[in-house]
């Protein structure tokens, strides 16, 4: 009986010794393959429509999207995907007022908007940038989704040029702003006269897309829509968060373990036991 | 600019009408009241808020969604007119159509919860028995981010944003105190599709979604990912993980769970 404790306790001894586990794997989804994307609607006449957003992985139908209509965002799967856009209760069989096909890259944000008059109806696709703002100011762009407007600057009023040169239907580059709020004035490019303005409030670590709307009998606008917000100070460096003990070799081995000892144990008896009763 | 790229639409199917009619009329019934507005005219930087679901259930059969041929070509897209008429423009919102194999659903809406931000006080995860209450935390001289003095309790990152807002709310628990298990011990169990509870002082009950757990070494800890804006309420669990650092003490990564806000009620 000595013998078969001894050999038990070797045993115990090297599975505590050898197959120490690490911790164990933390979950890992596989969301690196995703893409966010959001609808956006702004054609000024074109009223409801339905949008058809077809990715690898959904087929989806979004009826009865509005004028001004943004969504918030979404997860697909990146690559390949289609985005049509029918009047409101039409059928899918039926020629689309506009088709996109486009690729999404993982990890990044799109915007996908129906912008024109009905008559001339186009989709655009771009993408938007999440990454943080400089250290205590807001991000902001323009799109310019306004109906026969000439190439514009956009500036604040009384100041800095934000965009210069804008033309329909694409957005500018993000411009850095402090906290506040701005009057923001719309001029042909290089002239005086202001064509189109409003106001847009922004803070700290903030995101936010402004849209130059209207004509086709709808109010020319600058229409805020934010895209994300960020922490407006972040803290530095990894968190401190463990005092490491229940860290491997600083205390008795886990209840998994000792379980495997005992079964390694019991078999080690077992047959010692066999053995011992055939000889 | 994203490459986009236009093509022109397949050519139309012939529907067999009879048994179209038929599912037509089966859509209409079984939608009933569900059909409305998808997006609403809205004041402006409004973002619809929906507290308690941001889509409608999907519908339609579960069709083969095959992969979607994309071709390369630069610029922008136009739509291709003609074909069938097309009559945009009607200011009223129709049935939606038929439309086998797709999910019908309003576009998605933001989920946050309206009104002033409001402080968390009390953190729930049913699945790997956590209750919590939240302790304040800012940060340390050094510029990183306080942990609880207290093992058993989880704390929130006040300087950052409020569970609730868009944007990253961050709450972080040991993994372990010197001499075993503290609050987060199981946080390494979390899942994809799993429920975080958090409870504000206002009283509004949020309930966020698991997403992802992904671990990163504190040397390369990215900060961007964990602080930087999101483009939705969301909520990032942080412990310790990965070898212990006996001559640092500490940990050598940071486990991060990333979830996003599913609904809120009172």
């Amino acid at each position: 009986m000595r013998g078969v404790l001894r050999a038990f306790l070797t045993v115990a001894l090297a599975v505590c010794v050898l197959g120490m586990p690490r911790l164990a794997a933390p979950a890992q989804a596989a969301p690196g393959d995703q893409a966010m994307i959001r609808i956006a609607h702004f054609s000024p006449d074109a009223s409801y429509v339905d949008v058809y957003m077809v990715s690898l992985n959904r087929k989806q139908l979004f009826p009865n999207v509005f004028y001004k209509g943004v969504s918030a965002y979404w997860k697909v799967a990146a690559g390949p995907f289609t985005y049509e856009v029918r009047p409101a209760g039409a059928t899918p069989e039926s020629t689309p007022a506009i088709r996109v096909t486009g690729k999404l890259d993982a990890g990044k944000a799109y915007t996908v908007a129906a912008v024109g008059p009905k008559a001339q109806l186009r989709g655009v696709l771009f993408r938007d940038d999440m990454s943080p703002s400089a250290p205590g100011k807001a991000k902001v762009r323009f799109l310019d989704a306004a109906i026969d407007l000439p190439q514009v600057d956009i500036a604040l009023a009384g100041g800095r040029t934000l965009s210069s040169a804008v033309s329909f239907p694409q957005p500018t580059r993000y411009a850095q702003l402090s906290s506040g709020n701005y009057k923001v004035e719309v001029r042909r490019t290089g002239a005086e006269a202001v064509l189109v303005k409003g106001n847009v409030a922004v803070r700290q670590g903030t995101v936010t897309s402004v849209a130059l709307l209207g004509g086709a009998g709808k109010p020319r606008e600058l229409f805020a829509f934010g895209d994300a917000t960020g922490t407006r100070v972040a803290p530095s460096g990894g968190i401190r968060t463990g005092a490491g003990g229940t860290a491997p070799s600083s205390r008795a081995p886990a209840a998994p373990v000792l379980l495997l000892a005992v079964a390694a144990g019991a078999g080690l008896l077992a047959v010692s036991t066999r053995r011992r009763v055939r000889a | 600019m994203a490459a986009v790229r236009r093509t022109p639409a397949p050519p139309p199917a012939r529907p067999r009408r009879a048994l179209k009619a038929l599912g037509a009329l089966a859509l209409i019934l079984a939608l009933g009241s569900c059909a409305v507005p998808s997006a609403q005219p809205s004041g402006p930087g409004a973002i619809a808020p929906a507290p308690g679901g941001v889509r409608g259930t999907p519908r339609g059969s579960p069709g083969g969604s095959g992969p979607v041929p994309a071709g390369p070509r630069p610029g922008g897209s136009g739509g291709p007119r003609g074909g069938p008429p097309v009559s945009l423009g009607v200011d009223v919102p129709a049935t939606p159509p038929e439309a086998p194999g797709f999910e019908v659903a309003d576009a998605p809406r933001q989920v946050i919860v309206p009104g002033p931000a409001s402080p968390p006080v009390r953190l729930t995860i049913p699945a790997i028995r956590v209750a919590t209450p939240l302790v304040r935390l800012g940060r340390e001289r050094d510029g990183s981010m306080q942990v609880p003095a207290d093992f058993a309790r989880a704390g929130w990152f006040a300087e950052g944003l409020t569970p609730g807002q868009v944007g990253p709310a961050v709450i972080a628990g040991h993994v372990d105190s010197k001499t075993g298990p503290a609050v987060f011990f199981r946080l390494r169990e979390l899942r994809p599709g799993d429920t975080v509870q958090v409870e504000r002082a206002d009283g509004a009950r949020l309930r966020f979604v698991v997403e992802q757990a992904r671990s990163f070494p504190k040397a390369t800890f990215p900060t961007a990912e964990v602080f930087g804006p999101a483009p939705w309420a969301a909520l990032r669990l942080v412990t310790c993980g990965g070898d212990f650092d006996r001559a640092r003490g500490s940990y050598r990564d940071n486990l991060v769970v990333f979830a996003r806000l599913a609904s809120v009620s009172r």
